[in-house]
């Protein structure tokens, strides 16, 4: 009998083998599923790293943390600090290229206190994502928080500032009292030397903001002094303390077209201001004036038969044709005055105004329209700018001197003085002389025929009775005076009975002595007890008096 | 035994307290004062020249001090705890000068302190301020007074004026031993002092 073997081939690997490989499958899931959780990596570079601890701050995003540092070390330059972020794998999408980044920390200012949870549990970093949709992994740390988040919708201007005072980033933009916006960038333009501020107006307030719209400071104490007495108003603590910037509409005046994102205004120190500095539709005109502008200043009005139409930019107007001022000119001895003819004066919609002065002017000027001096003010000898019709002035039309226009002039001076003195010889004349001799005549005959009465009346027998009734009267004024006497005596009798001498004095006085001969029986007892206080109880036991010896 | 002992020891307590208390004050205090004899004298305003007022004595320091002073050396003095006077010193003093001055100057009317007088005839008057430095005896058997006097004089139109000031010190043996000597003592140069007084006041020329 013969058995056969079966030979049975040994696997080529073993079956321990299985346990290895599913160690390894099992760590490579571990691997996989710790990069696929892990997230985005982000670096934030920041000056220093004051409060920031690894493994500890977190970051967040509208208090919610999406993240956490977890390395910090010195940029390769060594003058930044470089901090290493694990954000959460949700959160990879709010990694904009416009996010802002910074640190919140207990901060007091202006606008109060914030962050004051963070003494405690440490600062943490602030993550503002942005809109963007590309994304990014090197962020630079701000040093202020964001003031307007991205998400916020609103409007944002333009204020340019050549006078006003400085305001701070985050003033608040008031209309009416109500904050509307807040001041977002504040830069100084050197070229212009000009303040120029972004603000943000928050919806849906940016539609208040129309072309004609004005700003100005408001230094949040307002003082108007009236025939009413002192008014002071003031607004809330921060206004008190950082001011903060109106925007409303002229007086009287419809908002006007809705003013597009990034629209220049200009920003005015104070809501007088604002009203003057508001037309900014104008044309300059350069005037000469053969004559002495001694007293017109820059701001003075510019007035057609006393309705406003510009203001004086200069005086003199600095012009410079071939390298010299033109007020010193060898062929011409005019002084020139530059002013501006804003158009927004003469009528509400400047550029229909604009319009109609640009057609008109010429024949205006044929029609003898000219501008001279006016005195404005007699104690300060402010003049102005006028403009009138001269019937009887020479012919002159509109030059060109520089780059502005000339209108013509017309001396005033011994003018203007011949007029008014024509003037008040016109009223003197108007004035009605013979009326008033007249009325003055018929005065008197009223007043002569009262004497009349006045003499009839001290005839009659009842006012020659009236000394009577006086005398009658004075009777009596003398019984009251009796009696008030007799009062005034018996008041006199009674501050007797008080006065020196009397028997309550003496009595007083009397009492008084009693007093003093009671505490000097009382001395030898008070001394004694001073020297021997349980004189009382115990026998008197002083030290005994020296005798008096005879010589 | 408790029972023996309480009442015993509280009737010895009780005959304690009550013969400490019930001990007599033989403090052997004794009280003197001026003689001060008065004679009987009348004097009527119309027989009289002027007015005389003497205001209260003032007596400097604590010598006006119910127990009698005695000078023990240059810069102390005592005030006697046994020995008083029997009325406050500056009270006894102006009285005895108003009797002295009031013998003495026979045709003034001699008036003490009073407050005011209202009869117009009457307000002008002169006034006797005393202010006494020394009132006391000494360890060498001395009694003295030393002190100055001020003499105003008072009209209705011109108000009050100062006339006179006069210092004065009277230091004189004393008559016996023991504190009457010194009493004594005392009021014999008191009389002395006033009478000098009297002698300067009734040589004025009066006005």
């Amino acid at each position: 009998m013969s058995e056969t073997a079966n030979i049975k081939k040994e696997p080529i690997i073993s079956a321990i083998w299985i346990i290895p490989v599913i160690a390894l499958l099992v760590g490579a899931w571990m691997l996989y599923q710790y990069q696929a959780n892990k997230g985005a990596t982000i670096y934030i570079s920041m000056p220093h790293a004051e409060g920031i601890v690894a493994g500890k701050t977190e970051i967040k995003v509208r208090s919610v943390k999406i993240g956490q540092i977890d390395h910090v070390r010195l940029s390769d330059t060594k003058n930044s600090v470089i901090a290493r972020a694990q954000i959460d794998k949700h959160y990879d999408g709010l990694l904009t290229e416009d996010a802002n980044i910074w640190v919140v920390k207990p901060r007091i200012d202006e606008t109060g206190i914030s962050g004051m949870s963070t003494l405690l549990s440490g600062v943490y970093l602030e993550f503002a994502p942005g809109e963007s949709t590309k994304t990014k992994e090197h962020f630079e740390l701000q040093e202020e928080p964001a003031l307007i988040g991205k998400d916020v919708k609103g409007g944002r201007f333009t204020l340019l500032s050549y006078d006003a005072e400085v305001m701070d980033v985050g003033t608040g933009i008031f209309f009416k009292n109500y904050k509307i916006g807040q001041v977002e960038t504040a830069t100084f333009d050197w070229q212009n030397q000009a303040m120029k501020y972004g603000i943000f107006v928050n919806e849906p307030y940016q539609n208040l903001i129309t072309l004609n719209s004005i700003f100005w400071v408001n230094s949040g104490v307002e003082i108007d002094l009236s025939a009413d007495g002192i008014n002071v108003k003031t607004g809330s603590i921060s206004r008190l303390l950082k001011g903060g910037i109106s925007v409303a509409l002229p007086d009287q005046q419809s908002p006007g077209e809705y003013a597009q994102e990034g629209h220049n205004f200009s920003l005015s120190n104070s809501y007088k201001d604002a009203l003057e500095e508001r037309f900014y539709d104008f044309d300059y005109y350069l005037i000469e004036f053969e004559q002495s502008i001694r007293g017109l200043r820059a701001g003075a009005p510019v007035e057609y038969r006393g309705m406003r139409v510009g203001t004086v930019v200069e005086a003199p107007a600095n012009v410079i044709i071939d390298g010299m001022p033109a007020h010193f000119r060898t062929d011409n001895t005019a002084v020139p005055a530059l002013i501006k003819i804003e158009y927004g004066r003469i009528y509400h919609d400047s550029a229909s105004a604009k319009k109609f002065w640009q057609s008109s002017v010429d024949g205006w000027i044929k029609n003898g329209l000219r501008a001279s001096l006016k005195p404005g003010n007699l104690l300060t000898g402010a003049v102005y700018v006028d403009f009138d019709i001269y019937h009887d002035a020479p012919s002159a039309q509109l030059t060109t001197l520089s780059q502005y226009q000339v209108f013509p002039s017309i001396s005033s001076g011994i003018t203007v003085l011949a007029d008014q003195v024509s003037d008040v010889l016109n009223k003197v004349n108007n004035l009605k002389i013979e009326d008033s001799l007249a009325q003055i005549e018929s005065a008197f005959a009223d007043y002569q025929s009262l004497a009349n009465e006045m003499r009839t009346l001290l005839n009659k027998q009842d006012t020659q009775d009236l000394p009577g009734d006086i005398n009658r009267n004075f009777a009596e004024m003398t019984k009251s005076m009796q009696q008030f006497d007799v009062t005034m005596k018996q008041f006199e009798k009674t501050m007797a009975s008080y006065q020196q001498g009397s028997s309550f004095h003496q009595q007083l006085q009397q009492t008084l002595s009693e007093f003093k001969r009671l505490s000097e029986e009382l001395q030898p007892l008070t001394r004694g007890l001073n020297e021997q206080p349980n004189m009382f109880i115990f026998d008197k036991s002083l030290p005994s008096d020296p005798t008096p010896r005879k010589q | 035994m408790r029972t023996l002992l309480r009442p015993q020891f509280f009737a010895v307590i009780g005959v304690l307290l009550l013969s400490g208390c019930s001990q007599s004050l033989n403090a052997p205090v004794e009280y003197y004062q001026f003689e001060q004899t008065i004679k009987p004298m009348q004097r009527s305003s119309t027989d009289t020249i002027a007015q005389l007022r003497v205001t209260t004595v003032s007596l400097r320091g604590a010598l006006n001090n119910r127990g009698i002073a005695m000078k023990l050396d240059n810069n102390q003095v005592n005030a006697a705890n046994y020995h008083l006077w029997s009325e406050a010193p500056d009270q006894m003093l102006t009285a005895s000068a108003h009797q002295a001055l009031f013998t003495a100057l026979d045709n003034w009317m001699v008036v003490k302190g009073l407050p005011v007088i209202t009869d117009k005839d009457q307000q002008s008057y002169y006034e006797l301020e005393y202010e006494l430095h020394h009132f006391n005896g000494d360890n060498q058997g001395n009694a003295d007074i030393s002190g100055l006097w001020r003499l105003y004089y008072t009209t209705f139109e011109k108000g009050r004026s100062l006339k006179e000031i006069h210092y004065f010190s009277e230091v004189s043996p004393l008559i016996d031993d023991d504190y009457e000597g010194l009493v004594a003592s005392l009021e014999l140069n008191w009389q002395t002092i006033n009478k000098q007084v009297a002698a300067t006041i009734s040589a004025l020329s009066h006005e």
